[in-house]
């Protein structure tokens, strides 16, 4: 978590749901943090970025997360058929409901790529950083809710 | 099914304003087939409370529970232990579910979570229409199984009327098919236009919501 006093810079606290056929060979096994200078990351694989709901969604962001970054397979290369369509789909209604209750719809996010390495996700990770870096940390930082 | 959708959240938080611990409660049925007020949609509803109250300062509380059917006793029953703990429920069941819970619990103030729209079913993923308008007098034995009191925008029971699209949409809302060409083209493929010469005549609504509540009793059945 990434919320100090009131005077420390903002280091906003990103989670990276990607589907394992993104990743390039051996990152998942790499570990799971992705954090880098000015931003923390985690990187949580799925088996398919349709294995995502919404309600997963909103409770990583409900449990302190600054954002949630989706990254699914590109159309036409999943291996579900329409696993990422479905997951983008769900994003965007997480989206639109994060906007409805002003927590900004910036805090959800979703890529399509394949092959991400570590530095691909990291970078992923930083822009999503950046994005909610005007919203300011989650009001949900500290609340504890299991 | 009866089906329903969220009400605004921002009616919702404004009914929970105040609460200290408030349940959400789903039903497992209709309003879950129609994706309102299962588990699914109780689980999504509920985080987005909790950070739409305290982005807002306020300090509510949130458990959630859903049972198999709001509107039976025994499963509403099942809340028992739960509404005890809480000084508000917001149900996500339709309106029967809805006052169910508020009459087994009369006590604690119940909120809806839902608007209850119609009797629908579910033409695709992602699309539900209403089929079914409850009026207590079936019409579907002259109108070939297509109900023109559900699905026409006007309840015509001699259409189509004038205002009928190319390509058999309706003129209130061309998302919709023209019920009316359905039924004639219903009728053509049965070789039975001639019934549709028929007028029928103008409808007794006493079956249908005049009247007060409707009430349906089998002395067969009662104990």
């Amino acid at each position: 978590m990434s919320r100090d006093g009131p005077d420390s810079v903002f280091v906003p606290d990103i989670v990276v749901l990607c589907c394992q056929r993104s990743l390039a060979a051996g990152v998942a096994e790499a570990g799971d943090d992705l954090g880098a200078e000015g931003l923390e990351a985690r990187l949580v694989v799925l088996p398919c970025s349709s294995k995502l709901r919404e309600e997963q969604l909103l409770r990583i962001l409900e449990r302190g997360a600054d954002a949630v970054q989706v990254v699914g397979c590109p159309e036409g290369s999943c291996r579900f058929q329409v696993g990422s369509r479905m997951a983008e789909k769900r994003v965007a209604r997480a989206r639109d409901l994060l906007g409805q209750i002003g927590f900004g719809e910036e805090r959800a996010s979703m890529e399509r790529a394949r092959d991400m390495g570590r530095r691909e996700l990291v970078e992923l990770a930083a822009r999503r950083a950046e994005a909610v870096g005007p919203l300011g940390p989650s009001p949900m930082k500290g609340d504890g809710t299991p | 099914m009866i089906i329903a959708e969220w009400k605004p959240i921002a009616e919702l938080t404004a009914r929970l304003r105040g609460h200290r611990r408030v349940l959400v409660a789903g039903c497992a049925t209709c309003v879950a087939e129609c994706a309102a007020g299962g588990e699914r949609e109780v689980e999504t509803l509920a985080p987005l409370l909790r950070m739409a109250l305290r982005k807002e300062g306020h300090d509510v509380e949130i458990v959630t529970r859903t049972v198999e059917r709001q509107c039976e006793w025994e499963f509403v029953e099942e809340l028992a232990g739960v509404v005890g703990e809480v000084d508000a429920v917001l149900s996500l069941a339709c309106g029967i579910g809805i006052q169910a819970v508020a009459e087994r619990y009369e006590e604690t103030a119940v909120y809806p979570g839902v608007n209850t729209t119609s009797l629908a079913i579910r033409e695709e993923p992602g699309l539900w229409t209403a089929r079914c308008a409850a009026c207590g007098d079936c019409v579907l034995a002259e109108t070939f199984g297509l109900c023109p009191i559900a699905r026409c925008a006007k309840s015509l029971l001699n259409g189509p009327c004038g205002g009928t699209h190319a390509g058999g949409k309706c003129e209130v809302n061309p998302d919709n098919d023209c019920i009316w060409c359905q039924i004639y083209e219903r009728a053509r493929a049965r070789g039975a236009l001639d019934s549709l010469v028929e007028v029928r005549r103008a409808k007794d609504w006493k079956t249908s919501s005049h009247g007060g509540q409707k009430r349906m009793v089998r002395e067969d059945l009662r104990s």
